[in-house]
């Protein structure tokens, strides 16, 4: 650059700057714009308010500010400013007042919902439909905070088999849950499971022609308590599983979560069969929603148990394309008696679990109605032994309303 | 010889008062004449000059405020902007109640795109006549062009209410819009204008730069 033309556009600067300093209005729209565009929205705010004041007669400024409170999170401000424009002529057939009004009530619904008054959020989202229909964050809003069912009963039946070594057995598990919102304190949730089965001298797991012996049962129960508020969320449970020819188990569990649309938890479990083991478990994991139809999680679990210790990495992936959901979940690596909270189901194997897997679809038929099928495998080993587990199971769950 | 003299010194004067009158009886026949002149010239488009006609007049007959608004006038014809301000701003000093000569001002600094003295020019327009459809439509024109778009929107839409039917309040008040991001309703502006302006360039412009 010759030093005559760095003069000119050093004059130039100087002139545009001195211009702008002379009438804080002149060019103040499109260097607000671009404040905005490099990230810097309290400049972009800052600009339009040094031109016309904080409480703008104007309406497109105003406009603009109740905008810029509205990207800058302060959900009250703009909805106070876009009330105040829709009653201007101006916003006569004007869709941008009407889109921003709705976005603002809606801020203002996840604010409450992070906040963890539910009720009001759902208002407020209503708010936001009332204002514009097409409002898509109040939609999502007010499906992700649905007002709880009076009581979800949820029943599966299935097959199971597994296998170790020689043995192979065959039968059907049912289970049922119940949960049961306590006002927006809590969520009771009361479950039990049955299996029985037999031992299959047929070659195959699936051979229903052989001849059964040796019958087991087995039966498990749960009582759990949760509450989530805003960013925290919470649940315990008591376990108790008793199978033909062993100690029942016993124990509890605890699971604390952080976070919305991205966080972490930490799982600890404590299980204890007399005169037989114990097994402590712990299971810090991470969640991530990048977007609102695809979840993914992953962690360890570390287990001490008398019998030995171990450790697994876990993984999940939560797949929402309304009206249908997939769950996947599955380790790698050794686990005994592995709690999981989903279900709630305990892993009772005397075997340890190698790896393995579920999956889950869901349907959702309606508002109330929810079908589901599932599949479940797990790599056993046992004193030497190598054997399989597996499960298939459908169920339905009612949302009582 | 004495007397001599003195008759023809008497004889003198009386041929310089002649001359005198006579100068005097041209000047004042020639003033109305060169007026005659400037506004046949200027019909026929030579507003050099009709513009010369005026000048000629000034040296005649000295300064006026008609004489300064004419010569404001035919200097923006001729293009000499510079001496049309000059001569606005001349007619404003000697009438400073008149608002013609404040609205011909407008005129000249917003074709010559001087937009803050014609933000000045149109607010001492408005301060005597708020009303004043042309002094606000320039004064929008001065706001737009220096990228105060919100203002020029807000004077173009109560311009359109009043006046629905003058094309440029709506494409003004469309390209403003436009600026602000609110092309889907600039658009509909520049249409309207269209479907009854088929050739409209400011209209055509603004859908070509949505």
């Amino acid at each position: 650059m010759t030093p005559a033309i760095g003069f000119v556009l050093f004059w130039l600067a100087g002139a545009v700057a001195d211009e702008a300093e002379a009438d804080p209005r002149a060019g103040a729209w499109d260097r607000s714009v671009q404040l905005q565009l490099d990230g810097d929205l309290a400049g972009a705010e800052r600009i339009m308010t040094r031109g016309w004041g904080s409480t703008p007669d104007n309406y497109w400024v105003s406009l603009r500010l109740a905008y810029l409170a509205l990207l800058q999170g302060r959900a009250d401000e703009a909805i106070r400013r876009y009330q105040a424009l829709r009653t201007r002529p101006e916003a006569e057939g004007d869709r941008d007042v009407v889109r921003g009004h709705g976005s603002a009530l809606a801020a203002k619904g996840w604010q409450l919902v992070n906040g963890g008054s539910a009720a009001k959020a759902r208002a407020q989202f209503r708010q936001a439909l009332a204002v514009d229909p097409d409002n898509a964050s109040a939609v999502q809003g007010l499906t992700l905070i649905a007002p709880p069912p009076l009581a979800s009963p949820e029943l599966w039946t299935g097959l199971v088999g597994h296998s170790l070594g020689v043995y192979r057995y065959l039968g059907f598990a049912l289970y049922g849950n119940l949960s049961v919102p306590v006002q927006d304190w809590f969520v009771v949730r009361v479950a039990g499971r049955y299996v029985s089965s037999a031992r299959a001298s047929g070659r195959s797991a699936l051979s229903f022609g052989g001849r059964r012996e040796s019958p087991w049962t087995l039966d498990e129960a749960y009582l759990s308590l949760a509450r989530s508020k805003g960013l925290w969320g919470g649940e315990i449970v008591g376990a108790r599983s008793a199978t033909t020819g062993q100690a029942t188990l016993w124990g509890g569990a605890g699971r604390l979560r952080v976070g919305t649309f991205w966080g972490g938890q930490l799982e600890a479990v404590y299980l204890r069969a007399s005169g037989w083991a114990r097994n402590v478990q712990v299971l810090p994991a991470l969640y991530y929603w990048p977007v609102a139809a695809v979840g993914l999680q992953a962690g360890a679990r570390l287990t001490h148990d008398d019998r030995g210790d171990s450790a697994s990495a876990n993984a999940g992936v939560s797949l929402r394309l309304s009206p249908l959901a997939l769950h996947l979940r599955g380790h790698l690596g050794e686990e005994r008696w592995a709690f999981a909270f989903d279900g709630p189901s305990l892993a009772s194997f005397d075997a340890v679990t190698s790896y393995g897997g579920s999956a889950t679809l869901l349907w959702s038929a309606s508002e109330s109605w929810r079908l589901a099928v599932q599949g479940e495998g797990e790599r056993l080993r046992a004193e030497g032994a190598i054997g399989y587990y597996w499960s298939a199971s459908i169920g339905v769950q009612y949302s009582v309303r | 010889m004495t007397r001599l003299r003195a008759k023809h010194s008497r004889g003198c004067a009386g041929l310089l008062a002649l001359g005198l009158v006579l100068a005097a009886g041209f000047t004042r026949a020639d003033t109305p004449d060169l007026y005659r002149q400037s506004y046949a010239l200027e019909a026929k488009g030579d507003y050099q000059a009709a513009l010369g006609r005026m000048r000629e007049v000034r040296k005649a007959a000295g300064a006026s405020y008609f004489l300064s608004l004419r010569t404001g006038w035919l200097a923006y014809l001729a293009g000499d902007y510079e001496t049309a301000e000059a001569s606005y701003r001349e007619a404003i000093k000697a009438k400073s109640g008149a608002l013609e000569a404040k609205i011909g001002l407008t005129l000249v600094l917003y074709v010559a795109q001087r937009w803050k003295a014609l933000e000045t020019a149109c607010k001492q327009v408005l301060a005597e006549d708020a009303m004043h459809p042309m002094a606000r439509a320039r004064l929008a024109s001065s706001y737009y062009a220096t990228g105060n778009y919100p203002d020029a929107a807000a004077i173009y839409r109560k311009l359109v209410s009043a006046f629905p039917g003058e094309l440029d309040y709506q494409t003004g008040l469309g390209w403003a819009l436009l600026r602000m991001g609110k092309g889907g309703e600039a658009q509909k502006l520049f249409y309207a204008v269209l479907a009854v302006s088929p050739d409209n360039p400011n209209a055509l412009q603004g859908i070509a730069a949505k």
